[in-house]
């Protein structure tokens, strides 16, 4: 991928290194074009920063890949599959996973069972699995709760682990749903707006773990509007407004395109 | 066909009081995103109240008809101020709400009866005389009933359109944060909200009395979920949708009821549950129902 | 103990093994999947009208009653028929209906087809017996067990009991078994467990469809008891005490839903009976609902959890979050890099 040359056309070619691929993706309804021709390429092993003024379908972009919403024309590559129009929960177990704008934790459920409910595949998940009994799906269940320990630690909210999701601050519930994400072992994590509404220092403690994850080699694709944060913890970056792509690339690159500091950059 | 003339009649006549009822319902569900199933109810409370100033104070119908509309627009608002909104501000899940209007519908509706008693009654009207027109059959009851309902439909269409306050309410039923956000006392403009369309109930109510020969204590309740059907057809949260949807709905099962008599009710459900599956946003195009867990504020 | 008390008491416990499984069932609907199935009572009925039919002999036998199909099958076919029935209604229902997806539409729309059903009974009266409904069903064994009142009333008891163990053990094992976890998750925000990978239709229709049998099986257990079924015993009225039931128990959990079942259903409207009766006929019955209106409000209010809330599940960590001793494996620290690879690459 081209990541210090700007590129902003709808022809595209998908390389082996990108995980993802949009090729003009459009999203209309009711006459209001949300979404008007954007292509742009997710390199894999990077977090790519997803910015741009208000209404530009940042957020929009990352439903369409993440299949909650359908596109009106468009091509969207997983791996090279097209996967535009399939249904959120098939996108989902081809390894897209997503995290909401607004605090979508499970409210009552502790924080530790938010983590557990993430993996699907666990024995016992089922209605036949259930029927089996405990001796059936006990090994798997404490593997995953291991699992979930382990994530916890690391993220440092195992103080947490049996308080409902729902009681905690918003800042914490951002942090679970990023683990819950995790849990289901994703090959892109789609993260919109993660940080929206959280108290500055822990804005900084959330940017250290994704900056963990990136250097882990997690693909992350992240919907961002404080470029500070983008600057910090973003390798690749995408800006969009009304509906397209301006322009993608570095920061570094993107601080030198007219359009996109007429557009968008202040300085 | 003489038949089916004299159904259209009949259609008109249910159109109006299904109208009455159905935008009421539908405002209330668009400035709070819950359904009032204690709706029928307060028809029934207002039919009730406007027996007693007919009945018992021996006042014409257009005072009983007031008296019937200030009832179920007082009822309305109080049942809203101190039921509803507490619960919703407390975050409770909106199927959770469902059981809390039903309750309510089920202690006013009990409360009636122990007060009112079992009995049927009917209001004190004088004789009944009966006009023809094209083909027609109306009494003029239901000739009033149709010009209230008229009357109605005309002047909320100029309050949304035309006023301030109609212009409030329609902001905050679409988007009630960002009306907040702009200045809109959302609070009281959710009030008013819920006292006109508890008129447009009470309304309803003394309307389907009139229309009936006696009512009892269950009568508004049963004829609520026809009211929702109408509702919900034109997209509920819709005013002129649910205008549309009681023409429809109220056409529609008095023409079904000249061929197949038992079938009347059926038919509206029919209607009901096919739009619900097809497009449960309803028929007025443009519609969008909130998919959020928790009922707007 | 006098004979008549013996066979009240048999009749009281007979209905309560009964309401425990349907609460059972309409808590797997509701309480935990969070599905406002407003058509419940309708499940029941069907499996008491399948168990009648299938108990009765072919139609054509009876000359005062008449009904579709019919079969004398011993016991317990009928009953597994009746699970069959009430299993396929739901799959039909789930079908066509969980498709509005906000929770108080589907409820509206249940309950409309809750009514259209009770319409069409009643109407078409080659059904089942229209609306005076089917009577005479005859009880199962009640020539070993002999027809003395007292003692196949004990015998069925006891036969309720059994059924009521065994609904248990299927209760249960969905109940605490981590589908029971992604199904409450599914309750909590359907939108989010989708994004996760799980099929949400799919799943609710499952949970829906066995629920839809056990309410179906505590129709035929009520139903071979009281030998009589007609549409006065399954109006929309019944759903809505069964949801207080839950609401006041407890949902999401059995024990609140038996809790439910034995005060609601059984001390509350049994209760009332024994009240001295006040003013005319009818005011001490809308004073009763009148009360249970305000209870569930009370309820909904102070404790929407019920008497009995779901309890917090815990998986071998103290409540504080320490993680069990498996873990830590000696080590103090955890190696960031070495378990963040691990759990983050597919295997």
């Amino acid at each position: 991928m081209n990541a210090d040359t700007p590129t902003a056309g709808p022809e595209y070619e998908p390389a082996t290194a990108d995980a993802l691929n949009v090729i003009d993706l459009h999203l209309a309804f009711g006459g209001n074009k949300a979404v008007d021709g954007a292509s742009f390429a997710i390199p894999r092993g990077q977090l790519t920063g997803l910015i741009g003024p208000n209404g530009a379908g940042k957020s929009t972009v990352l439903k369409l890949i993440a299949g909650s919403m359908q596109p009106t024309s468009g091509t969207i590559l997983m791996n090279g599959n097209n996967i535009s129009g399939s249904p959120a929960y098939v996108v989902a177990r081809l390894g897209v996973i997503r995290t909401f704008q607004l605090s979508s934790e499970f409210a009552k459920l502790t924080v530790l069972e938010n983590l557990m409910v993430a993996v699907r595949t666990m024995r016992g998940n089922t209605f036949v699995g259930a029927m089996r009994g405990r001796r059936y799906w006990r090994a798997a269940q404490d593997e995953t709760r291991d699992r979930a320990y382990v994530l916890l630690d690391q993220f440092q909210l195992a103080y947490a682990a049996n308080q409902y999701a729902g009681e905690l601050s918003g800042g914490q519930k951002r942090l679970v749903e990023i683990m819950r994400g995790l849990m289901a072992q994703p090959e892109v994590l789609l993260l919109d707006e993660p940080l929206a509404g959280v108290n500055p220092t822990l804005r900084l403690v959330i940017e250290e773990h994704l900056v963990r994850l990136r250097d882990g080699g997690l693909t992350m694709v992240m919907v961002e509007h404080e470029l500070p944060t983008v600057d910090r913890c973003c390798n690749s970056v995408v800006v969009m407004a009304r509906g397209k792509v301006l322009a993608s690339g570095t920061m570094a690159t993107l601080r030198q395109n007219r359009e996109v500091i007429d557009a968008y950059l202040v300085g | 066909m003489h038949e089916i003339v004299l159904a259209i009649g009949f259609g008109i006549v249910t159109s109006a009081i299904l109208a009455l009822g159905a935008v009421g319902f539908s405002l209330q569900f668009g400035v709070s995103n819950i359904f009032n199933l204690a709706y029928g109810d307060i028809m029934t409370v207002s039919a009730f109240v406007a027996y007693v100033t007919n009945a018992d104070a021996g006042a014409n119908i257009w005072v009983s008809m007031a008296a019937g509309a200030a009832a179920g627009s007082l009822l309305s608002v109080a049942i809203n101020r101190f039921i509803y909104t507490p619960f919703i501000r407390r975050g409770t899940a909106l199927f959770t709400m469902v059981m809390v209007s039903l309750a309510v519908g089920t202690v006013v509706e009990n409360a009636v009866q122990a007060i009112a008693g079992d009995g049927f009654r009917g209001y004190r009207l004088g004789a009944v005389k009966s006009i023809n027109l094209a083909g027609m059959s109306f009494t003029s009851r239901q000739l009033i009933i149709v010009g209230i309902a008229v009357v109605s439909m005309v002047g909320l269409h100029v309050l949304l359109r035309g006023t301030r306050v109609g212009k409030a309410m329609r902001a905050t039923a679409t988007h009630p944060e960002l009306a907040r956000s702009c200045g809109v006392p959302t609070d009281r403009v959710t009030a008013i909200a819920w006292g006109i369309s508890g008129a447009l109930c009470g309304l309803a109510g003394v309307a389907l009395a009139l229309n009936l020969a006696a009512f009892d204590f269950t009568f508004g309740q049963s004829f609520l979920l026809i009211i929702v059907a109408a509702a919900v057809f034109g997209s509920v949260g819709q005013p002129y949708g649910a205008m549309a949807g009681a023409v429809v709905i109220g056409m529609a099962s008095e023409i079904a009821a000249v061929y197949v008599p038992s079938l009347k009710e059926v038919v509206a459900f029919a209607l009901l549950v096919i739009v619900l599956l097809i497009r449960p946003n309803g028929l007025w195009p443009g519609a969008f129902v909130q998919k959020m867990n928790v009922a707007a504020r | 103990m006098s004979s008549a008390y013996q066979y009240y008491l048999a009749t009281l416990l007979v209905y309560f093994g009964s309401n425990t499984i349907a609460c059972w069932a309409l808590n797997l609907q509701y309480g935990i999947s969070g599905v406002l199935n407003f058509s419940f009572i309708l499940f029941q009925a069907v499996g008491a009208y399948v168990t009648a039919i299938f108990t009765l002999g072919p139609s054509t036998s009876s000359s005062y009653q008449s009904y579709i199909a019919g079969a004398r099958l011993p016991f317990p076919i009928p009953w597994l028929l009746a699970m069959v029935a009430g299993g396929l209604l739901s799959y039909l229902l789930a079908l066509f209906v969980l498709r509005p997806e906000r929770r108080d539409f589907q409820a509206m729309v249940m309950l409309v087809v809750s009514i259209i059903a009770a319409d069409v009974v009643v109407t078409q009266k080659g059904l089942f017996n229209g609306h005076n409904g089917l009577a005479a069903i005859p009880k199962p064994f009640a020539s070993k067990v002999g027809s003395e009142l007292i003692r196949y009333g004990w015998f069925y008891v006891a036969l309720t009991g059994a059924t009521v163990v065994l609904t248990y053990i299927v209760v249960h094992r969905i109940t605490s078994s981590p589908w029971a976890r992604q199904l409450r998750a599914m309750r909590d925000n359907s939108e989010a467990l989708e994004s996760l990978g799980v099929n949400v239709r799919t799943e609710s229709t499952k949970v829906f469809v066995v629920g839809g049998a056990l309410a179906a099986l505590s129709g035929a257990v009520l139903v071979q008891f009281i030998s009589a079924w007609s549409p006065g015993a399954w109006d929309t009225a019944e759903t809505f005490l069964f949801f207080v039931a839950i609401i006041v128990g407890g949902a999401g959990n059995n024990a609140g839903a038996v809790l439910g079942a034995a005060l609601v259903l059984g001390v509350f409207q049994e209760g009332l009976r024994y009240l001295p009766s006040f003013g005319y006929t009818g005011l001490a019955e809308s004073i009763q609902f009148m009360g249970l209106g305000l209870l569930i409000l009370a309820f909904l209010w102070w404790k929407p959890g019920g008497l009995i809330p779901e309890r917090r599940r815990t998986f071998g960590g103290a409540p504080g979050g320490t993680p069990p001793p498996s873990l830590t494996n000696g080590r103090t620290r955890f190696t960031v890099a070495g378990s963040l690879t691990r759990s983050l690459k597919r295997n």
